[in-house]
């Protein structure tokens, strides 16, 4: 059988899978320093680019997987949801999102 | 012109434009060969490219601060491995501290890192180094795709929690509100999503690590030069910004940029890339806060 595998989830097994892969997200990001807005905060005073190294380790570590597992057969990209792009909302909704990370620490 | 666009004023100014470049790149070029063949101040610079070693006076005059700090750690170290403060510098030469000298002897350089290996990865208040947390994350993230065929995120499960709120407060506002009515299908709860769930074990998963590093306290995190109370009032603006930011642009930097960045939506990456440039730019702005 291929991936991804939630259509032949129960409920039950839906809500504790979800509740697991949240528990080591938010493990990781921690175990990261992303708890600290000082820190995350840092790189845009050129002090500290943990953040930058941590999110794009993780954006190829997905990337090469996703890729490797498409290509083997074995998970079927139809299934796995990607996110539309709508350029200009999305631009501006970065750009507001950086003034805001900056301002408030995210 | 290329692809016929502009008129000849364009071009007469593209054309000045390009000279005047030219003349930049080849006065950089000619001090840049100057510096690496000519002047004798450069030199070791240009040998280290192949040795890899400089002398300590170029360090001392061009690279002080690693000078300084090479220094630092020799001076440690000779402390630790002479036990009686070594070349102490004025005021621990004659420190009335025998016990802590005598105690340094044999001790590991990084006294910090001790006991068994649970404790050395997952109990020093130390964040781990970001590549080794950024592996992890990869790999969460990409079990996430396997297991449920979308990404991390965050903002799209708030919105799910707001939907659900609302739709027990005003269900006649939220069935004619075009935005909210498509979380609330009939016959489903808004609430029974990936993302729902997540956002509670990001929070177990966050507690757990920072509980088991010494990192659990309530404090204000801020920069020396700001009041709690201003923090608090700019993290409510910077909150209010980032909320309607990452709900425009259908996501957040987890749901949008590390989730879509990972599987190559062009909007996602156009998104990052705004995100870093707002951020930048914003910093300089609000430096106070933070440094």
């Amino acid at each position: 059988m291929s991936a991804p595998y939630f259509p032949s989830f129960s409920p039950t097994m839906y809500v504790v899978v979800s509740l697991l892969l949240g528990f080591f997200f938010g493990f990781f990001l921690e175990r990261a320093g992303f708890s600290s807005a000082k820190k995350l905060t840092a790189q845009f005073y050129f002090k500290d680019f943990s953040v930058l190294k941590v999110m794009f380790t993780a954006i190829v570590v997905t990337m090469l997987g996703v890729a490797y597992l498409a290509a083997a057969g074995w998970l079927d990209m139809s299934q796995v949801y990607i996110p539309l792009t709508f350029l200009w909302p999305q631009v501006t909704g970065g750009l507001l999102l950086g003034a805001g990370f900056i301002i408030g620490g995210y | 012109m290329a692809f016929h666009l502009g008129g000849t004023t364009l071009v007469s100014w593209a054309v000045i434009l390009h000279f005047v470049a030219v003349g930049l790149v080849v006065s950089g070029l000619m001090i840049h060969v100057y510096m690496g063949a000519v002047f004798p101040e450069e030199k070791p610079a240009f040998f280290s490219m192949i040795t890899g070693s400089v002398n300590e006076l170029y360090a001392y005059r061009h690279h002080f601060k690693w000078w300084k700090e090479v220094k630092m750690q020799e001076r440690e170290w000779k402390q630790e491995m002479e036990g009686t403060g070594g070349e102490a510098g004025p005021g621990d030469g004659n420190a009335p501290a025998p016990a802590t000298g005598e105690s340094a002897v044999g001790t590991p350089i990084r006294a910090g890192v001790k006991g068994g290996i649970f404790r050395r990865i997952f109990r020093q208040p130390e964040y781990w180094p970001p590549y080794v947390a950024g592996v992890g994350l990869g790999i969460t993230l990409l079990m996430t795709f396997i297991l449920m065929g979308q990404g991390l995120g965050a903002s799209g499960g708030f919105t799910r929690y707001l939907v659900a709120l609302l739709s027990w407060a005003a269900p006649d506002y939220v069935a004619r509100n075009p935005y909210w009515s498509e979380y609330a299908q009939p016959g489903q709860s808004p609430l029974m999503s990936f993302l729902v769930f997540e956002l509670i074990g990001v929070v177990a998963g966050g507690f757990v690590s920072g509980w088991l590093a010494h990192r659990v306290r309530i404090s204000v995190d801020k920069g020396p030069h700001i009041s709690a109370r201003s923090r608090y009032a700019l993290a409510l603006v910077g909150g209010v910004l980032t909320g309607y930011g990452a709900r425009l642009a259908r996501g957040c930097t987890s749901g949008l940029a590390l989730s879509g960045g990972a599987v190559l939506s062009a909007g996602a990456w156009a998104f990052m890339m705004a995100v870093f440039a707002a951020g930048f730019i914003g910093a300089y702005f609000v430096r106070r806060s933070w440094i």
